[in-house]
């Protein structure tokens, strides 16, 4: 090191490392690594074990054999309620664990031809997995990553008798390859972030990384060997992208990304809403599935309840409720929440979230969903809108209607809506008369016919989620198009922009749910866009309403000109990087969660 | 001993997806259950223990696939038979 003693200087002389790999599971991850060391070398250097020796290693092949069991079972209790696929999955690892013929195949090697148990064990796998690894059929020659994850684990047993799975704590780890198994396990244990060096993205273990919503990256050739063990990493399993000894520049970044993926507790909540450095105030309200989540998300600080999603009661009594179930359940949510507001979204069931009995759709994002499943039945539409219409007499219920693509199927709802109105008064049964209604804004045909929605609404709820799917043609839910589905790219923004616009110049309130909204690095972007109020998962609301009162509405407008002079969601995400870095170098970063 | 001869039956994969991980542990876990030797052979006469999950794998047969199915035991009729009607219904899988 050179005679210059500043300590800024020496951090940036360590090399950031940037390894690719594919993505797996999204999500970020900041930690330090567990690497688990390959055993290549045990394995490639080996001794014929003397005769004498041999009933010895028998029994040390037995005994990983049962641990290896007793783990794959262990797992299978652990997940008999939770995965039914990974259940599955896992039972097929024990049928493999007590398989006769490999079983034969290991004694045999280690009787007759004298070999240690482990390289009797990897070599007997090896044979499989290379017939596997010839297979024509894809779905097939990913299948030997199973086997290649099996083999692992045995080995491990072999040579590591100490697991390491009490050390992996707040950390992410590094592995040659993981079982399925072992991704369940490690989570339990309280990893945060999985890489690994092989595996397909069907492979068990990633489609279970992603039930369990832990952030992973595979197929990162040589991970084990590059990365050095204790050093921090930085999981991107959105882009596929390792980095192990980020620079500050990029630690500042991710740090401020995963700070919006996680709950921040550590200090008392404004449980009244905030106001930007310039005095506007931005609720931020709280995403819910059911009445039992309102006292906590009041809690954290929610300033109400922006989307209650109300088909998760049918997924819950599996049978469209009757109207005095539905208006016990809203009355419910209304009387916990009061007098803060409660939005109702109506049912937004479509194939995709099965309903018994719909019908079967090939492309059910573009099929029957939302408020065109509800006008198809409207027997059903019907029995919900009295149910909420009668669970509004406090005065703290709002309506909204999801998937709405033109103004008829607003006109069909009013009408509706006046027929209701006109027998409950006819029967003396109290509501609010100016129940407050507003349409979600989630595809493109309504940002660009939300002119003709103004007058006749209340509120705008911009649905990010489902806006940039329909925008970008990107199936949200594809590993495949992943990098394509982007919530800032600049096409989603300027239909937020129009939106906006239309909503100022009417005097609506313009709200915005969705991912999008826990994007802290984006608060000030959409805030200059003209977002009045956010609704978000209980958990990033603390870390939302410390974020609003940094940001200064004029300044935020600026930024938002650049943004929407982008050419591609990078040039975007690179503006607020150096926006970020900008406002960093004048007040230092939270630093990253334990 | 009883006598034992020999049946011999030819099964198709008609499931979209093959033999993949679930298929193969219903063919392992039916042929547990029988007495008898049960063996399947590919058209390039590699011929695997039915009642070994990693050797029905390692078959690695997809949609398409002929494979003859060797029984031979004191239950060999009623094992062949329930093992065929397996690969029949597709695994319970899109065909």
């Amino acid at each position: 090191m050179s005679a210059d003693s500043d300590p800024g200087d020496s951090r940036a002389a360590v090399l950031e490392l940037r390894l690719q790999g594919s993505a797996a599971s999204r999500g970020i991850a900041i930690g330090p690594a567990v690497v688990l060391a390959p055993l290549h070398r045990r394995l490639l250097q080996w001794q014929v074990v003397a005769p004498s020796d041999r009933s010895a290693e028998v029994e040390r092949y037995q005994k990983a054999r049962d641990l290896l069991l007793a783990s794959i079972r262990e797992s299978l209790t652990a997940t008999s309620f939770l995965l039914r696929d990974t259940h599955a999955i896992i039972e097929a690892y024990e049928l493999i664990a007590t398989d006769p013929a490999l079983d034969e195949a290991i004694y045999t090697r280690i009787q007759r031809d004298g070999m240690p148990a482990e390289v009797a064990v990897s070599t007997a796998y090896d044979a499989h997995i290379h017939a596997l690894a010839t297979a024509t059929d894809s779905f097939l020659r990913d299948r030997r990553y199973d086997l290649e994850n099996l083999r692992q684990k045995f080995l491990e047993l072999l040579l590591i008798p100490e697991q390491q799975v009490e050390h992996v704590q707040g950390a992410i780890v590094v592995a040659p390859s993981l079982l399925a198994t072992d991704v369940v396990n490690y989570h339990t244990n309280g990893a945060i972030g999985i890489v690994t060096e092989v595996g397909g993205i069907t492979s068990h273990a990633c489609i279970v990384a992603r039930t369990l919503g832990i952030p992973a990256v595979i197929g990162v050739r040589n991970a084990t060997m590059i990365i050095p063990h204790g050093r921090t990493v930085i999981v991107d399993g959105s882009r596929g992208t390792v980095i192990a000894q980020p620079n500050e520049q990029t630690a500042a970044h991710y740090c401020s990304l995963q700070r919006e993926q996680v709950s921040l507790q550590r200090h008392p909540v404004p449980s009244a809403p905030v106001a930007t450095a310039d005095g506007i105030t931005i609720p931020v309200y709280a995403s819910v599935d059911s009445p039992d989540e309102v006292p906590p998300a009041l809690s954290h600080g929610a300033d109400g309840i922006g989307l209650v999603r109300t088909e998760m009661l049918l997924v819950r009594l599996q049978h469209f409720p009757t109207e005095q179930e539905q208006y016990q359940w809203y009355t419910m949510l209304a009387e916990r929440a009061y007098p803060k507001p409660v939005t109702l979204r109506v049912f937004d069931v479509g194939s995709d979230k099965f309903i018994h009995g719909m019908p079967h759709e090939a492309n059910p994002a573009l099929g029957l969903r939302g408020i065109r499943f509800l006008l198809r039945r409207q027997d059903l539409y019907r029995t919900q809108l009295r149910a909420i219409l009668r669970a509004s007499e406090h005065r703290n219920v709002r309506l909204l209607l999801p998937m709405i693509t033109s103004v008829e199927e607003l006109t069909a709802t009013f009408d509706l809506l006046a027929t209701i109105k006109s027998e409950l008064a006819n029967t003396n049964e109290p509501f609010d008369e100016h129940l407050p209604l507003g349409v979600m804004i989630e595809t493109p045909a309504a940002a660009l016919l939300a002119e003709h929605f103004a007058g006749q609404v209340q509120f705008f709820s911009i649905g990010t989620n489902d806006l940039t799917q329909y925008t970008l043609a990107a199936d949200r839910t594809s590993d495949l198009v992943a990098h394509i589905f982007d919530q800032l790219n600049p096409a989603v923004l300027r239909l937020v922009d129009h939106v906006a616009r239309i909503a100022q110049r009417h005097g609506i309130e313009l709200e915005l749910c969705g991912d999008l909204a826990t994007f802290l690095s984006a608060t000030e972007l959409l805030i200059g866009l003209g977002i009045r109020a956010f609704s978000v998962a209980p958990s990033y609301i603390s870390a939302l309403k410390r974020r609003i009162p940094t940001v200064d509405s004029g300044q935020a407008r600026a930024l938002v000109e650049q943004a929407l002079q982008c050419r591609d969601s990078a040039s975007v995400h690179a503006l607020l990087l150096d926006r970020s870095t900008t406002l960093t170098s004048t007040s230092p970063p939270e630093p990253p969660l334990p | 001993m009883m006598e034992c001869t020999m049946v011999e039956r030819t099964v198709l994969v008609r499931n979209r997806a093959g033999l993949h991980t679930r298929p193969a542990a219903m063919i392992v876990k039916l042929a547990a259950q029988y007495r008898s030797d049960i063996f399947l052979e590919s058209e390039d006469h590699m011929r695997i223990n039915a009642k070994s999950i990693i050797g029905v794998m390692t078959l690695a047969a997809a949609q398409g696939t002929t494979l003859k199915l060797i029984v031979s035991g004191p239950d060999e009729e009623e094992a062949a038979r329930a093992i065929a009607e397996l690969f029949e219904n597709g695994f319970g899988e899109p065909i």
